[in-house]
Formats: structure tokens, sequence, C-alpha cells
């Protein structure tokens, strides 16, 4: 390659990029860079004894055609041969071919956003028709749910997620207990740590954790199943033989976790009192007997009750918006990992609101039916 | 009810997702019996078509009539139940991966009769030894090869005797002689059950030795170039393109 520059103009010629490897590509193209001055503001390159299967000085002419476009340079070809003239000339003209992505305006993001919202609702609300028609069909031919999936699911999130719920609501209650030793024991109210466990585990803490650790399991389980489904055209195979798939594969999946996740509740709350009561008896004069005592004083049915309620309620919404986001996975690898992310985050915000909604409602309603509830009532 | 010789009939059909447009003003009609094949270039439609014929999406315009019944305008209840007229094999086969080969195709069957489960399971034993794969009824569909699992969908897909078979891409991935062992599975059927096949395909083989009509879409025209008996066509087309694409010409000299 000769490079000589005259004054603003710029000239390659002897151009021939292909030697053995990507290097004389790369010295060319250093050289070049070296080579050219702020002055210059014409590229001239002689495409004599450059042929179309060189793909090295292909290269070439292409990196210097984005160069010129970034400095604003004239780019020129000359001496091309007949079958290098439509190359050559595809090169510098396609100029639009790549347009440089725009930043989008704050309006047009909020817009859009807005717009993936509603849609995203009407979905929702045509989902939930289906489920409910077909909720109906089977409640009328329970002999047509398919017992033996629904057992499986059952199995595998359920049985397979105690040992972590276990864990992971003895921690809590060893957490819950430990703080209330350091809050309350400063006022010499020891024994009312037992009350603070049992109230914030079997009221709050036990079905949430439940429920966040189910939505981690079987949530995004669901949908990446579902999603899979979807690439691999099981679920139009299920279309064409007259089948809605929706319902098919939905209901199974459902009843497993309503079914599972209060009874992985009572596990959690148990587990979580005793917990807090292994703190409470390490850290304070508390005796065993006491703090259980004190817990069965406290604890009203009604807790419980609270607590199987939400338990029910979180289960089958984790249920439906992670089957949901499994059937509206994109129909690629990255749509099924987008999907069982999407069902993880929108099912634990839904707990999260469905929580404050029930907390506040159940005492209501308790109250209504003049049944014992909390410490107040 | 109109000519009820035609199995599929479409009439100024207009496809596309979006704001785009695949296809437009497509007219044809696959006569009962007949093996039909939708060819073209990569990207034309071919299987855009299919999703429409067999109902999964719904067109933008225009007319799909199936044994003379309209798919377009039906209620999602008559929907279904043309359905059941239909058999797809899909490209990817589609199987459902957790369940054997032998509850794959007792699926249908025991969602849409009232057999007793001895019958159902002789009926899809029967349906697989006719798609040569007797001996494989318990295994996943992730255990068996390519090839098979594309017999075992099509013996899924005749599961409740469709009246009707789609094939989307049959021979895409098979190596010559399954491909050649699956057409010659495709005419036997047609043979002994009389159904009507509609392929999607771009193999020119199978497509001369199988098929009875073809249709060749274009892209640039969004439509049919030519239709007509495939060997016909390639002697007697005047365009190019068709001919090159049925005669594929040879790189080496």
């Amino acid at each position: 390659m000769k490079i000589s520059v005259n004054n603003e103009k710029m000239i390659i010629s002897e151009l021939d990029c292909s030697m053995v490897g990507f290097n004389a590509l790369q010295v060319a193209y250093e050289e070049l860079i070296a080579e050219i001055k702020p002055a210059v503001s014409c590229l001239d390159i002689d495409l004599t004894a450059v042929n179309p299967t060189d793909y090295s000085t292909l290269a070439f002419l292409e990196a210097c055609d984005t160069l010129c476009r970034e400095r604003k340079l004239e780019f020129k070809f000359n001496n091309a041969s007949t079958e290098m003239e439509p190359i050559a000339k595809s090169i510098a003209e396609n100029f639009n071919f790549r347009p440089i992505p725009k930043a989008k305006s704050i309006y047009l993001v909020a817009g859009e956003a807005t717009y993936q919202l509603g849609t995203d609702i009407v979905k929702l609300t045509s989902f939930l028709d289906t489920l409910a028609r077909s909720s109906i069909f089977y409640i009328k031919n329970p002999k047509k749910i398919n017992w033996r999936e629904t057992f499986y699911y059952m199995d595998s999130t359920g049985a397979d997620a105690v040992p972590i719920v276990v864990m992971i609501c003895f921690l809590v209650g060893v957490i819950m207990g430990y703080q209330g030793t350091d809050a309350l024991g400063s006022f010499g109210l020891n024994i009312y740590i037992a009350d603070l466990v049992a109230m914030s585990i079997v009221r709050e803490l036990g079905p949430l954790m439940v429920a966040v650790i189910c939505a981690g399991r079987a949530g995004s389980a669901f949908a990446a199943e579902l999603g899979t489904m979807k690439v691999n055209e099981e679920l139009d195979a299920f279309s064409t033989m007259g089948l809605n798939p929706q319902t098919i594969l939905m209901l199974p999946k459902i009843i497993a976790l309503m079914c599972v996740m209060p009874l992985l509740t009572v596990i959690g709350n148990v587990v979580g009192i005793i917990g807090g009561g292994f703190t409470a008896t390490l850290l304070t004069d508390i005796s065993g007997a006491e703090f259980t005592g004190r817990v069965l004083d406290f604890l009203v049915p009604a807790n419980l009750g609270e607590s199987l309620v939400k338990s029910v309620i979180f289960a089958f919404l984790i249920a439906v918006i992670s089957c949901f986001r499994g059937f509206s996975a994109d129909n690629d690898a990255k749509g099924v990992g987008n999907a069982a992310t999407a069902a993880v985050v929108s099912s634990i915000f839904l707990v999260v609101i469905a929580d404050a909604c029930i907390t506040i409602i159940y005492p209501m309603v308790m109250q209504l039916f003049g049944i014992t509830y909390g410490v107040n009532v | 009810m109109n000519n009820s010789q035609n199995a599929v009939e479409v009439k100024d059909l207009t496809i596309g997702y979006g704001d785009f447009i695949v296809l437009k003003d497509l007219n044809f009609s696959v006569k009962k019996g007949e093996i039909f094949a939708i060819l073209g270039g990569s990207g034309c439609g071919k299987s855009t078509i299919l999703k429409h014929i067999i109902g999964l999406h719904k067109p933008k315009s225009g007319e799909i009539l199936v044994n003379g019944k309209s798919m377009v305008n039906a209620t999602e209840s008559e929907r279904e139940k043309l359905m059941l007229e239909f058999g797809v094999l899909y490209q990817s086969s589609a199987l459902f991966s957790s369940l054997t080969l032998e509850e794959n195709i007792a699926l249908p069957l025991n969602e849409f009769t009232d057999l007793p489960p001895e019958l159902i399971s002789a009926l899809a034993r029967t349906k697989l030894s006719l798609v040569n794969l007797s001996g494989f009824e318990g295994f996943a569909p992730a255990e068996i090869s390519g090839g098979m699992k594309k017999r075992a969908g099509l013996a899924r897909a005749l599961a409740l005797d469709p009246g009707i078979l789609f094939f989307d891409e049959p021979s895409a991935g098979l190596d010559p002689i399954s491909s050649a062992e699956l057409d010659r599975l495709i005419l036997d059927l047609r043979d002994t059950l009389g159904t009507t096949m509609i392929i999607v395909t771009h193999e020119l083989d199978s497509i001369f030795s199988i098929a009875d009509h073809v249709i060749i879409l274009d892209k640039e025209i969004k439509g049919i170039t030519e239709e007509g008996n495939p060997l016909e066509l390639r002697k007697n087309t005047k365009n190019s393109w068709v001919k090159e694409f049925l005669t594929r010409s040879d790189l080496r000299p």
C-alpha cells in the first residue's frame, strides 16, 4: 500500500491486504490512521488490482468508509475493474445502511412503557377470562383434570421446597428473637419476645417468606417450562388438536400450588417460632416451657386463619402470573429467560400488594363476625 | 356450501404481522386426496400461510374454507371442531417433552373420545407401528433421534384420523434416506387412508416424487408466481426464477 498526501487530498494506491491472516489488514489500517492529518478533507482510493473476492481489502474499504463518515471526509474510488464497480458503489452508497441509533426522548420512553402496561393489562384480563371459563368447566368435569400432573407439581413445588422453607423460616425466627431481645430486654420485658415472634411469624413473615421462596422456585419454573413449550411449538400443537393449552396446562399448576403453599406456611410458622424460642431461651432467662406457654396463650385460631388465607391467595397469584408470563414469552431463548425473570418479579410485587390489603381487611372481617383477633380486640 | 371437492379453499387471502404484509390476495384450492406442496424461497411466508390455514393466526382479510366451512368467521367452538379435521406435523415435531411417545399419541384420544384406557393404548401403539416405531412406546421424546421424532410427530398427527394433514418442512434436518422414508410414508398414507396432504417445503427431491400440485410463492410480488404439476412446471415454465428454483443450476462446471 502506498499513501501520498497532497494538501487536503490523501491518495491510497497499490492497495493489497490479501496477505496471510489479518496482519496486513491491521498494518494498512494503522498506517492510514497514522497518516491521516486534520487538514485532509478527501480520501481517494485507487482500486487497480483489487478484486471482489479479496475480502480483507473489502473490509479495509468498509473501514475507510466508516472513518470518512465519522470525520466527514469525502470518499472516492478510482480505477475500479468491471467486477469491482458495483461493490465499490454499494460501499459508497449504503450511507443509511446502519443508521446511528438516536437517544429516545423521555416522553417516547414513558409513552411506550405506558402502552406496554396497557397491553399487559388487556392481555391479563383476557387470560383471566380463559381461566375463569376453564375453572367452571373443570369444576363440572373434575375427572378431566390431569391429576397425575397435579401431583407431580405438588411434589416438585411442595415436598422439594420443605428444606429451604425450614432453613429460611428458622433463621427468620432466630433474627426476630434476637431483635426482640435487644429491644424488649432493655425494658425487662423479655417474656414479650414470645408475643413478638409469634405475631410477626404467623401473621406476616411465615406466609410472606414461603411466598417469596415459591415465587423463586415454582414461579420461575412454571414460566420457563411454558415458555420453552411455546418455543418448541408444543403450545401450537395443543391448539391444532382443538385443545386450549392455557386451560390444559395451567390448572394442574394452580391447584398444586394452592394445595401445597398453606402446608409449607404451617411448617414455616412452626419452625419460625421454634427459631425465636431458641434465641430467647439462649439469650435471656426465659425457659422453653415459659416461651411455649406464652406463645400458645397469645395465638388465637384467627391468626392461623390469616396465615392460611394469605398463603392460599399468594399461591393463586404466583401460579397465575407465572403461567401468564410463560404463555406470553417471546419465541426464543432470551424470551424464556425474560419470562422467568418477569414471573418472579411480578409475583413478588403482587404478593406484597395483596399482603398489604389482606393485613388491613382481615381484622375488619374478623371484627364483623365477632371473632377474637389480635391483642387489642 | 360450495364445491365439496375441495378440502381447503383460500380466497383473496392477505396475511401479515402488524403493519407488515407478507402475502396478499392469495387464491388457491386443494382437492381432496391431493398432495399439495407450498414452495418458495426462505422467508416468503410459507409457514405463515400454514399457520393461518390451521387457525393459529387470523388473516388480515380474505377467506379460508375447510371442507366448505369458513375458518375465518367461525366461532371459537366451531373452529375447534374444524381443527379436529387437522393433523399437523411441526417443523420441530413439537412432541410434549414430559410425556412418553405412547402418551403423546394417547393425549388427543383421551381428550376427544370416551374409549377405555386399554383401547386408547392399543390405538396409540398401532399408530406408532404405522410409522415403524414399534418398541419405542415408553421412550421420551428427548431419548430418540430427529428422524424418529418426525415420525412420532406424524403418528400423533394421525391420532384422530384427520382428513387433512399439514407438514411444516417435514424433511428439514433429516438425512436423504430418512427423508425418502418419510416421503414413502406420506404416499402410503395417502393411498391407504385417502388423506389430503398440504406440505410446506423446499426439498426438491421430495416435491418431484410425491407432490401432485405445487404453488410457488415469490417474496417480491408477495403472491403466487406459478402453480401446477411440479414435473410439468419444470419442463414448461417460462419464468426464469421458477426454472432456476426447480432445476437448481449446478455451480460446478
